[in-house]
């Protein structure tokens, strides 16, 4: 059996100099109570792709993953700015809800590392 | 000297000051470790020994352990003497990139050992100093009898006869859950509360998210904010009162919004027996959290 190598853990100094930057393809759309829906195209299946050229049709629209972010989720979103380090949103979102410093890098990277697996931010 | 702010942190009967750029990385139960920008800063453990103590039993053993990995032990003077009240002995390890100044604590009225490592060493006059710092805030137990837990920006002091079973710091969630005599109490508390009290007010968030299912809340300001709780009654009297007795426990939760540092703190007591309120009122007065450092 052929063992995949799992990559080391970044280390937390490390993790917290990243810039996460938003996927370009993401569409933002504000809801009535000021928080954002999120939504991402995602890749149509090879299979549905194949069918459709090999019946002549025009390529499938991509589907659309959609994500609704509370008002913490949509404050840290806004903040995304492909400048601005993990650690220095973490250390903002910890001033503006008076949390100690550590709880807010757990709760920042926590939301950063969920939004990556979704496809919404990758890390620089 | 040492510059910055400092902290007390405290964990059951053992408290201590710390720079407040040391955030804890280890909460066990008898044992805690802090860091510093990713960097080990100090780890303790502490246990109750019997009537023969000795330091030359843990000092043996952690001299035998450097040998064993080729590190380099000696015994060496307390940084700043040991602290009031308890005996010490020093010591420093070094090996190749690493090295570690430590203290053994001995206490003679609570007959508490701790050992105490500052990884790093005692190459610079400042490590040095700020073990000495370390060392002498140093305490094993509390003249009141009582015990508190200090970590983050949460502060707890019980009645001794209360023990940590299970302490949770999670992102925008602390629960420390105690038990004595088949009784359970759980201390929580929430952030953001302007955030998370957005969504539901106190008495639906305290029967969602405290354990406070299926009871009703009523109104109970607390320290002059807003706070809510809910008590389970017994049944009736006589025998079904004697059997609920035997079979069930019930229930008293009380929250309140500390809207000064934007936290929900909560106290639940479970337990055969109903609590009174001046108990409750003492459970409450015990629980606090402060401005992080």
């Amino acid at each position: 059996m052929i063992r995949r190598k799992r990559r080391p853990a970044l280390a937390r100094a490390e993790a917290l100099g990243c810039i996460p930057v938003r996927n370009r393809a993401v569409v933002e759309e504000r809801l009535e109570n000021g928080t954002l829906r999120l939504s991402v195209p995602v890749g149509v299946r090879p299979w549905i792709a194949r069918l459709s050229a090999w019946l002549g049709a025009p390529p499938p629209e991509p589907p659309r993953r959609r994500i609704e972010l509370d008002r913490l989720g949509t404050a840290v979103w806004e903040r995304l700015d492909g400048v601005t380090t993990l650690g220095e949103i973490a250390a903002a979102f910890a001033r503006e809800h008076r949390l100690p410093a550590r709880e807010a890098e757990a709760a920042v990277g926590r939301f950063v590392r969920e939004l990556g697996r979704r496809g919404l931010v990758g890390l620089r | 000297m040492p510059s910055g702010p400092w902290q007390r942190v405290a964990w059951d009967e053992v408290s201590l000051e710390i720079p407040a750029r040391w955030s804890p990385v280890r909460v066990e139960e008898r044992e805690l470790a802090f860091e510093e920008g990713g960097e080990a800063a100090l780890e303790l453990g502490w246990r109750e020994v019997g009537a023969a103590f000795s330091f030359d039993r843990p000092l043996g053993d952690l001299r035998r352990k450097a040998r064993r990995r080729g590190a380099f032990f000696v015994e060496r003077p307390l940084p700043g003497g040991p602290p009031a009240g308890l005996e010490g002995r020093g010591f420093e390890w070094r090996e190749p990139g690493r090295a570690a100044l430590g203290a053994i604590l001995f206490c003679r009225a609570c007959r508490k050992a701790s050992l105490l490592q500052f990884p790093g060493g005692a190459a610079a006059a400042e490590a040095e100093g700020r073990a000495a710092r370390v060392l002498s805030s140093f305490r094993d137990h509390r003249a009141d009898g009582r015990r508190a837990w200090r970590l983050f920006d949460a502060e707890a002091v019980l009645p001794a006869r209360w023990r940590l079973r299970r302490p949770r710091f999670e992102a925008g969630r602390y629960a420390l859950e105690f038990a004595s005599r088949g009784e359970a109490l759980a201390l929580l508390r929430w952030a953001p509360a302007a955030v998370l009290l957005e969504e539901h007010p106190l008495a639906e968030f305290a029967a969602r998210f405290a354990g406070g299912q299926g009871l009703e809340f009523r109104a109970c300001p607390l320290g002059g904010g807003e706070g809510v709780e809910a008590v389970e009654r017994a049944p009736g009297a006589g025998l079904p009162r004697l059997l609920a007795r035997l079979t069930r426990r019930v229930r008293r939760i009380r929250l309140w919004h500390d809207a000064a540092r934007n936290r929900i703190l909560g106290v639940r007591f479970e337990a055969r027996r109903e609590i009174g309120d001046e108990e409750m009122e003492a459970l409450c007065r015990g629980w606090r959290s402060h401005d992080p450092t």
